[in-house]
């Protein structure tokens, strides 16, 4: 039986007795780690028979055991300077990082979490800007400054006097200020710009839709693309929501409402994302615990299947999540 | 401005602290740089970085020399590791950082040092880097993730030599909403019960808020 490692200066191949009994050195090794065995590799492992490899056959394996731990006799052994192999080190390293960043930055999920970001901090910016409106606004027209459409009778009315019939008597009566020309032109812009703010929210919220259908149909399926597409940009990637289990899952999103419930005093959760999901908002509340934790055990599933290429199974696991299996 | 050296590597210049510059001429995050006998010093604000921060509240046996091997978790941009690099200048710094963003600057700042290793990696899957690792002779780990004393176990077991030293900095906040005291003690007793003797522990304040240091020995 031998043992083996892949490194910076190859695959070395360590006999039983811990002796190296054999190395394959890499052209780039750069290419070589962050890909799967090479040719020549596969060729030894073949001739060599009963060979465990660390990071394909087991991990951790005692032939990386033996190169950690004996580093400087295996330099010997090659011939090779501590120096030259740190160098060696440093230059596959800095090619391997770039070639990870690049990846990363390819990704989609790299994109969803700025979809999921800009998403949020669009909602943000709109309510904050929409509570200005209110106050602004009931300066003048005081007996709508409340209503749901305020963004919109701004826009397209702008004064008391303009408003449509159905206002009209409370405007004649209205407590309000008269503006200044100048000023309900400013107003009107401002209430604009909100409008605006709604309609790049959508437009974000579209594409967030479209691409976490593409990167992760099952989850989207059975979550929703909104709070499915939170959980990965939570998590950080679909592989590493994959590899949560379950009661992890359950609870992410509660971080960041824990942190705001810390930092302003609002209200403390008791939930991640997936509480926002109709399932579990329109069970009574005593049965929410138990079909959160159903969800979230169906969601790993699906996260599971989306991130190493599986089939659309989304529909059956609905049909278990709602028979309560 | 009086300079004298507090530990092997590491300076105090008037009030602050300071390391032996390793890439003269270049800062890494606009810390200011000063000559002292024919050498360059980067000075090192506890505001900015952890460790520093631990040095100034009297941190007394840092376990780190010239030629240390450190495995540093959460590297960020590099700042503090900027400075280990500094200290462990015949040694290797291995800097695990999970963060595209920050995974960055520190492989623009890996690029300028011959010590500094980037890895991009997740350090809970060390399946992802084991294979540029060596026996390290210090971990140092600053994450702020729930999982961080997990983390450092992990990587312990895989990459530190017996005898060899922890620096742990636990953030009471990532790992739950509860009085820091309890956490840091849960922290501590998970560290001893892994074989871990602990050295010392620190509360940062006022540097930081509710984090703690806590300075092992691994008997492995
Ligand atoms: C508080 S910052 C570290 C600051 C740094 N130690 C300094 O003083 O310059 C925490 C860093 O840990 C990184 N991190 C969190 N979880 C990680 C993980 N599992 N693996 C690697 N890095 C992680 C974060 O991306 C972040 O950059």
């Amino acid at each position: 039986m031998y043992h083996a490692v892949r490194t910076v200066l190859g695959m070395l191949v360590f006999s039983e007795d811990g002796r190296l009994a054999e190395v394959v050195r890499y052209e780039k090794p750069e290419l070589a780690l962050t890909g799967g065995l090479t040719q020549e590799e596969r060729e030894v492992l073949e001739r060599l028979g009963e060979v465990r490899v660390e990071g394909v056959h087991e991990f951790p394996g005692r032939g990386g055991e033996l190169f950690r731990s004996g580093l400087r006799r295996v330099l010997e052994e090659l011939g090779m300077s501590e120096r030259e192999y740190r160098q060696r080190l440093h230059a596959t390293a800095v090619a391997i990082a770039r070639l990870r960043l690049r990846r990363a930055l390819q990704s989609r999920d790299m994109r969803i979490k700025q979809l999921v970001s800009a998403a949020e901090e669009l909602e943000e910016a709109q309510n904050l800007l929409a509570s200005r409106l209110r106050e602004w606004y009931f300066l003048h027209f005081p007996e709508v400054a409340e209503s749901e459409e305020l963004v919109e009778l701004v826009v397209r009315y702008g004064s008391r006097a303009e408003m449509p019939e159905r206002l009209r008597q409370a405007a004649e009566s209205s407590a309000g200020a008269e503006l200044e020309e100048e000023d309900m032109r400013v107003l009107r812009e401002f209430a604009s710009g909100i409008a605006e703010l709604r309609r790049l929210r959508e437009r974000v919220m579209g594409r967030l839709e479209e691409l976490m259908r593409e990167h992760a149909p099952n989850l989207s399926h059975l979550a929703g693309a909104h709070i499915a597409a939170r959980l990965v940009a939570a998590a950080g990637s679909l592989e590493r929501l994959a590899r949560m289990p379950a009661s992890r899952i359950q609870v992410l999103g509660a971080e960041k409402a824990l942190f705001r419930h810390l930092a302003r005093g609002a209200k403390p959760p008791k939930h991640g994302y997936i509480y926002q999901h109709p399932l579990v908002k329109g069970a009574p509340k005593r049965q929410r615990g138990r079909v959160a934790r159903a969800l979230a055990a169906k969601l790993a599933i699906a996260a599971r299947v989306d991130a190493f290429g599986g089939r659309f199974v989304a529909p059956e696991l609905e049909r278990r999540l709602r028979a309560g299996r | 401005m009086r300079v004298k050296e507090l530990m092997p590597g590491i300076y105090r210049a008037g009030r602050e602290l300071a390391t032996v510059n390793l890439t003269p001429g270049r800062r890494v995050y606009g810390e200011r740089l000063l000559r002292h006998e024919g050498r360059e010093l980067r000075l090192w604000n506890p505001r900015r970085s952890k460790l520093a921060a631990a040095l100034m509240l009297g941190l007394d046996k840092l376990p780190l020399h010239s030629s240390s091997r450190v495995l540093y978790i959460g590297a960020a941009q590099g700042t503090t590791a900027s400075h280990v690099s500094d200290i462990a200048k015949e040694g290797v710094v291995y800097c695990v950082e999970v963060s595209p963003r920050a995974a960055h600057s520190l492989l623009r700042l890996a690029e300028q040092r011959h010590n500094l290793i980037p890895i991009l990696a997740d350090a809970s899957s060390p399946e992802e880097y084991a294979f540029l690792l060596e026996r390290v002779d210090v971990i140092y780990q600053d994450v702020a993730q729930p999982e961080m004393g997990e983390i450092l176990l992990k990587n312990a077991r895989l990459f530190l030599r017996k005898g060899g030293h922890v620096l742990y900095f636990i953030k009471a906040r990532s790992i739950r909403a509860e009085k820091p005291e309890r956490i840091f003690e849960e922290e501590i007793e998970r560290l001893r019960s892994a074989g871990v003797r602990v050295l010392q522990a620190l509360r940062l304040e006022p540097y930081e808020k509710d984090h703690m240091l806590v300075l092992g020995r691994w008997q492995g």
